[in-house]
C-alpha cells in the first residue's frame, strides 16, 4: 500500500565502520501528520532524519517522498522539498539571524544573484511564524540557544518546504520555548502546510504533539537485537510501559490525566 | 543585511570606504621623493588626459606616468586580491585567523621565485612563482580530499604539510646559492612595489581580474559555504563543489600578485577582519568593501614605504608593522573580535 503522499521508507539500511546502526528501516508518513522519532541516544534517529534529507547516503535502501526517489533529485530539489533542522549549531561568524535565515532561500537563488526583495520577505514571514521577528537583526552566535533554534527552523521554513524535519528540535531550549516549538510545529501540521518529522527525547512530549510515534532502540555492538523499530503507530498504543522497557531499559508507570496519557518514570 | 540600521555614521564609513581607492590614488601621486609640487603634478595629469602638450621636464612625466602611476595600480591590484582571498578564505575555512597563504600559496611562490633567481635563470621569476605556488595549492586541495569531499580541517593541515615542504625545499636553495642570489631571493621573500611597471600590471592584471569577479559574484554564497558543510548541504548546496571554486578563484587572484611582487603579509589577513568588525560578516558587503578598502590601505602603506624612512622598505614589511599593531587593537577593542 503505498499512498501517492508523503514519505515512504524502503528497507534502509546503514553500517558505520562495519557497525549496523539501522537495520532495514521500512516505515511510512502520511502527509499532514506530525511523526515523532523516540528512542535513546545513538538508536539512529539522527542519522535516519539525515538519511530522508539526502545528507546522508544509506548503504541500502530507498527513500521516495511524494513517490519520488530522492536519490534521483538534486540537492536543491530536495531542498525545496524538505527543511531539515540540524542538532549541532554552530557559527564562527557572527552572521545576524536574518543573514542565516536567508540562506535557507539558497536554492531559489540563481548562482550570480544574492538575496531580492522576495527573499528578504520570505525570510521574515518565516521568522514570524516561529515568532522569532524581534531577533532579527540580532547576532545568531549571541542569541541564546532557544533563539538559535527557533533561527534554524525558520531557515528550513524559508526554504518552503512541504516536509520539515527536526532533530531535537526541544534540546537547547527552556520549558516555555519547548512547548512553544512544539505547538508551532503541531500548528504547521494541522493547518495542513507541511508534514513535521522530528526526533525528540521526552517520551511525554512524543505523547502530546504526535500523531504517529516510532519507538526505536539501539541495536548492533554486541546486542542481540537487530530490528531498530519497537513500535509504531498511535501514541496511545506505541507508549505502553513494555515497550518503553524495551527502548530504555526503565520502568515507567502510566497516568491518565484529564484523558491525557503521562508517563513518569518508576 | 542592513548596513548602519543602528548607527547612521556607518553609513558614511561605507561610502568613504567604497571610495578609499581614490583618495589613496591622489595622495600617493603627490607624494614622492622626487619633488614635484602638487599643483604641478595635477596639471601634468591633466594635460595628459586631454592629450595636450605641456612644457614640464621630461623627467616629470616619467616619474608620474612611469613610476608613481604604475606604482598604485600595482599596489591597488595586490592589495584588492589578497583581501578578497583573504575574505574568501576566511570563509570557506569559517576561520577569521587564516590568510592566503594557508594552502601553501606563499611557500610554493616563494620557492619558485628562488629556483628562478638562484638554480635556473632561463626561466622568468613570475611564471616559476606562479607555477609553484598554484603547485602548492593543489597539492594540498588533494592531499586533503577522500571520497569526494574535503573536509575543512584535512585542507587546514595539508596547507600546513604543503608549507611546511616548499619551506624546506627553499631552505635548502639558500643554503647552496652565492651570497648575491641570496640577497635577491631575501629581497624576494619580503615583497615590494619597486620594481612596478605597466607590464607587470598587464601580465598580472587577467587572472587577478578573474579570481576577485568569480568571488564578487558568488559572494553571498560564501554567507552558505560559512554556515558549514552540513547547514550547506541541507539548504541545497554542494558544499564541495563551491569550496572547490572559492579556492580556486582565490588562489588565482592572490597567486598572480604575489608571483610578481612577493609575499606580502598581513593584507590578506587583517583587512577582511577589519571590515568584518565594522559591517559584520555578510559577505555581500564584505567582498565589495575588500577589494575597495585593500586596495587603498596597499597603496597608503606603499607610500610609506616609499617615503616614510630615509630608504626605500620592502612594503611587505610595512603592511606587518602597521597591520599588527592595528588588528591588535581592534582585536581588544571590540568584543571577541567580531567572531567567537
Amino acid at each position: 500500500m503505498i499512498s501517492d503522499t508523503g514519505i515512504l521508507i524502503d528497507g534502509i539500511s546503514l553500517s558505520y565502520n562495519g557497525r549496523s546502526v539501522l537495520n532495514n528501516i521500512c516505515m511510512e508518513f502520511e502527509k499532514g501528520r506530525v511523526i515523532t522519532l523516540l528512542g535513546p541516544n545513538g538508536c539512529g534517529k539522527t542519522t535516519l532524519l539525515k538519511i530522508i534529507n539526502g545528507l546522508l547516503p544509506p548503504t541500502s535502501g530507498r527513500v521516495y517522498v511524494d513517490c519520488r526517489d530522492t536519490r534521483s533529485m538534486g540537492p536543491r530539489e530536495i531542498a525545496k522539498l524538505m527543511g531539515h533542522v540540524p542538532q549541532a549549531q554552530r557559527s564562527t561568524f557572527p552572521f545576524t539571524v536574518l543573514d542565516v535565515v536567508l540562506t535557507g532561500r539558497f536554492s531559489y537563488i540563481s548562482p550570480l544573484s544574492k538575496p531580492g526583495k522576495r527573499d528578504l520577505e520570505k525570510a521574515y514571514r518565516a521568522l514570524e511564524m516561529v515568532g522569532a521577528l524581534h531577533i532579527a537583526d540580532r547576532p545568531y552566535n549571541q542569541v541564546s540557544g532557544g533563539e538559535r533554534q527557533l533561527a534554524m527552523i525558520a531557515r528550513a521554513l524559508a526554504q518552503e518546504p512541504s516536509f520539515l524535519l527536526l532533530d531535537e528540535p526541544t534540546s537547547y531550549l527552556d520549558f516555555r520555548n519547548q512547548i512553544r516549538i512544539l505547538k508551532t510545529v503541531r500548528r504547521f501540521a494541522e493547518s495542513g502546510l507541511m508534514t513535521v518529522v522530528m526526533s525528540l527525547h521526552d517520551p511525554n512530549h512524543a505523547l502530546m504533539f504526535s500523531d504517529k510515534i516510532v519507538l526505536m532502540r539501539k541495536i548492533g555492538d554486541g546486542l542481540s537485537e537487530m530490528k531498530n523499530i519497537i513500535a509504531m503507530g498511535a501514541p496511545e498504543d506505541v507508549m505502553t510501559s513494555e515497550n518503553i522497557r524495551a527502548a530504555y531499559g526503565i520502568d515507567v508507570e502510566m497516568l491518565e490525566v484529564k484523558g491525557r496519557r503521562l508517563l513518569l518514570p518508576k | 543585511m542592513t548596513v548602519g540600521s543602528q548607527m547612521p555614521y556607518k553609513k558614511y564609513i561605507y561610502i568613504f570606504l567604497l571610495i578609499s581607492p581614490l583618495i589613496a590614488m591622489v595622495l600617493s601621486l603627490l607624494i614622492g621623493k622626487f619633488a614635484i609640487a602638487p599643483g604641478d603634478v595635477i596639471r601634468l595629469v591633466i594635460f595628459n588626459l586631454l592629450a595636450a602638450e605641456t612644457s614640464y621636464p621630461g623627467v616629470y612625466h616619467t616619474v608620474i606616468f612611469e613610476v608613481r602611476l604604475p606604482r598604485i595600480f600595482l599596489g591597488m591590484l595586490v592589495g584588492a586580491s589578497l583581501s578578497v582571498a583573504g575574505a574568501a578564505f576566511q570563509g570557506i575555512f569559517r576561520n577569521p585567523l587564516v590568510s592566503p597563504y594557508i594552502l601553501g600559496l606563499s611557500s610554493g611562490a616563494a620557492f619558485g621565485a628562488a629556483l628562478a633567481l638562484a638554480v635556473a635563470p632561463q626561466f622568468p621569476v613570475q611564471i616559476s612563482a606562479l607555477f609553484f605556488s598554484l603547485v602548492a595549492v593543489g597539492f594540498a586541495y588533494y592531499i586533503a580530499t577522500s571520497r569526494g569531499s574535503t573536509p575543512i580541517i584535512s585542507l587546514l593541515l595539508a596547507g600546513v604539510i604543503v608549507s611546511a615542504v616548499f619551506d624546506s625545499l627553499l631552505s635548502i636553495i639558500q643554503m647552496a646559492v652565492n651570497e648575491r642570489a641570496l640577497q635577491s631571493i631575501v629581497y624576494w621573500l619580503m615583497g615590494s612595489l619597486a620594481a612596478a611597471s605597466w607590464s607587470k600590471i598587464y601580465s598580472a592584471l587577467p587572472m587577478s581580474l578573474l579570481g576577485c569577479a568569480v568571488i564578487f559574484l558568488l559572494r553571498w554564497r560564501l554567507n552558505v559555504l560559512a554556515m558549514g558543510d552540513e547547514e550547506a548541504r541541507s539548504v541545497g548546496m554542494n558544499p564541495e563543489l563551491y569550496k572547490a571554486v572559492f579556492v580556486v578563484a582565490a588562489s588565482l587572484a592572490a597567486s598572480s600578485v604575489v608571483s610578481v611582487v612577493g609575499i606580502i603579509g598581513f593584507v590578506g589577513l587583517v583587512i577582511p577582519h577589519m571590515i568584518r568588525m565594522i559591517f559584520g560578516p555578510d559577505h555581500t558587503h564584505l567582498i565589495p568593501l575588500c577589494i575597495t578598502f585593500g586596495a587603498a590601505f596597499m597603496v597608503l602603506v606603499d607610500v610609506i614605504a616609499r617615503v616614510g624612512m630615509g630608504f626605500e622598505v620592502p612594503v611587505g614589511v610595512i603592511t606587518t608593522l602597521i597591520g599588527a599593531p592595528f588588528f591588535a587593537y581592534l582585536l581588544r577593542s571590540t568584543r571577541s573580535g567580531g567572531w567567537e
